[in-house]
């Protein structure tokens, strides 16, 4: 070194700062030559354990810029948060639900024939249910994690309509009149358990990692069912087309209110909106501008991956800067104060 | 900082004229080289010891790996760079950084001058990514840098030897930072995971955020790169948890 000055303030901190070894205030420091070769057996001893290390290897590999690993179990327990979290409180609307059965009813007296067929309609009008998540179980797989969350629907009441509908066949047709039956009741949803499957897609896209869930099955059996005096009136109006003109007879109100019951026990297919899942990102991200000094420096990110192992998730990038304009008022910018008592 | 309280308790050792100082004035001040090679023997010791016992890259959650060249690329773009540092015109013309012995090494290129004075001179800062953390406010990972020595060649002929002296004092001591800021390294740790409440004719669902607690747990330095230990948890879990049971 051709240093003449200048130094002085900066060699004291070797003084009080350098590594010293623990042998005691005789001990004189290592001279330069002894620092080198110190340096120079620790330099190799660490290249040579570095390369004994599978993650380093791993990462140096690759030849990115930067590297971000996440460990799989605190994505897991990010992702389980945010399912639990997401899906604790949403309401769904379920109005304009509809359900359906229909059969056909045959008269022994006739030798089996058919004398008509009935339809069965449910369409909720009025009813929003409420969702509650329980914790999920994940599992990586590739790049996406399949999620099972359990979901419990709580009771809400609602409106539902029922449109009965009976149209006569054969002979029957002769004397029997078509009829229709709606009536809008008060109903409720039922309190239930449901377990949504997801899979959740990680991907990496302009740095951002992002979790974007989907689901993998899209209709739920909704049970719903209708108060005790709703069925009542029901029963009351079957029973009104009881009579030989309107061929009620052969209809049997109460074979059509067990239909009825079934149908309301198997639960009305509720096909979950698309916007109820959306994607999230990950709170590890690279950036795209980052600033030194005065100057913003805008970057771009290249070959960005993406990849998923036993233990960890790894996104990576190459990245390439560009300064941006340094703000005329920025500069100079490292004027400070005088040190009291400096020279 | 435990080095930079030392260099300034040892520069008012130094200006005071001590006596515990007074035996080593017969000996030349320690070079630059010498001063990196201390860090760097210190730091490699302990690089050594943690890789041959296998615990090397023990980190908790996040692991963040940054290659030298992007920090020297990200350097390149900020430079030139130039201001005043305590009654200096000081300039910073090029910057090289090397992480592969134990300390994230960097190396400033520039000039110093008295404010005032036409007459300036080439200047060395040899400095290290000392303290990595994560900015509280936007979440990026940020170094900074500390100052290890400050070359001025020719600061005698020029006239200059004592007040370089005070310059060296000064870029040490927050000059060099206030000049450069902290080196802010392109990845963001953010502190909860967000989503906005959507109401749609179908759904109703209320905002989601997920508080997430990071730091910096630990920093190596080999094989070209700066290797950053990041421990992370998600905080909603206890508070809740709290939150319930005081309700209770």
């Amino acid at each position: 070194m051709s240093v003449r000055t200048a130094l002085v303030a900066a060699g004291l901190l070797a003084l009080g700062a350098g590594p010293r070894e623990a042998s005691g205030p005789q001990s004189p420091p290592p001279t330069l030559a002894e620092l080198r070769a110190e340096h120079e057996t620790l330099r190799v001893r660490l290249e040579a354990a570095v390369q004994r290390d599978p993650l380093a290897t791993r990462v140096l590999a690759g030849e990115a810029d930067v590297v971000i690993a996440i460990r799989t179990d605190f994505v897991e327990s990010l992702l389980a948060e945010v399912a639990h979290q997401y899906f604790d409180e949403v309401v769904l609307d379920l109005s304009a639900l509809d359900a359906d059965a229909d059969g056909e009813i045959r008269a022994k007296a006739l030798g089996g024939l058919s004398v008509g067929e009935w339809q069965l309609g449910v369409t909720i009008e009025r009813l929003h249910g409420r969702l509650r998540a329980g914790h999920p179980s994940l599992r990586f797989h590739e790049n996406r994690v399949d999620v099972e969350l359990p979901v419990e629907v709580l009771p809400a009441p609602g409106r539902i309509a029922l449109d009965f509908g009976w149209d006569s066949k054969g002979l029957a047709n002769v004397v029997c009149k078509d009829f229709d039956v709606r009536q809008v009741l008060e109903g409720r949803v039922l309190g239930q358990r449901h377990r949504l499957s997801l899979a959740i897609q990680l991907s990496s896209g302009e740095g951002v990692l992002r979790a974007t869930p989907v689901l993998s099955e899209r209709v739920v059996q909704l049970r719903v069912d209708l108060t005790p005096e709703s069925w009542a009136s029901v029963a009351q109006a079957l029973e009104a087309q009881d009579s030989l003109g309107r061929c009620g007879i052969l209809l049997k109100p109460e074979r059509v209110l067990a239909e009825l019951r079934a149908l309301a026990e198997r639960g009305i297919p509720v096909r979950l909106p698309d916007e109820l899942v959306r994607s999230v990102r990950l709170p590890a991200q690279l950036a795209q501008q980052v600033r030194l000094g005065a100057r913003d420096v805008e970057l771009s990110l290249h070959r960005p991956a993406l990849r998923i192992d036993s233990d960890l998730v790894w996104s990576s990038a190459g990245i390439s800067a560009k300064a941006g304009a340094r703000p005329p008022d920025a500069a100079p910018v490292a004027s400070r104060a005088p040190v009291p008592g400096s020279a | 900082m435990a080095w930079r309280h030392s260099l300034y308790a040892l520069l008012v050792v130094v200006g005071g004229g001590a006596a515990a100082f007074s035996c080593r004035r017969l000996a030349p001040p320690p070079s630059a080289e010498e001063l990196v090679l201390q860090r760097e023997v210190q730091k490699l010791r302990a690089e050594v010891e943690a890789a041959e016992s296998g615990t090397l890259l023990d980190f908790d959650q996040m692991l963040v790996v940054v290659d030298q060249e992007l920090v020297q690329r990200l350097l390149a773009s900020a430079t030139p760079l130039e201001g005043d540092v305590e009654g200096f015109h000081v300039r910073i013309d090029t910057a090289r950084a090397e992480f592969t012995n134990g300390v994230a090494l960097v190396h400033l290129d520039g000039a110093a001058s008295v404010v005032g004075r036409a007459v300036s001179a080439d200047m060395s800062v040899y400095g290290g990514l000392d303290v990595v953390e994560l900015d509280p406010a936007s979440g990026v990972l940020r170094a900074r840098l500390g100052v290890y020595a400050v070359e001025i060649p020719k600061a005698d002929l020029l006239g200059i030897d004592q007040p370089a002296r005070r310059l060296t004092k000064a870029l040490a001591e927050g000059g060099l930072e206030a000049l450069l800021g902290p080196i802010e390294v392109p990845v963001r740790i953010e502190d909860r995971l967000r989503l906005p409440a959507l109401r749609t004719r179908r759904v109703r669902i209320p905002a989601l955020d997920v508080p997430v607690a990071a730091t910096v747990s630990s920093v190596r330095v080999f094989a070209g790169r700066l290797w950053v230990g990041v421990k992370a948890k998600v905080a909603v879990e206890a508070d809740k948890d709290c939150a319930d049971g005081a309700k209770g």
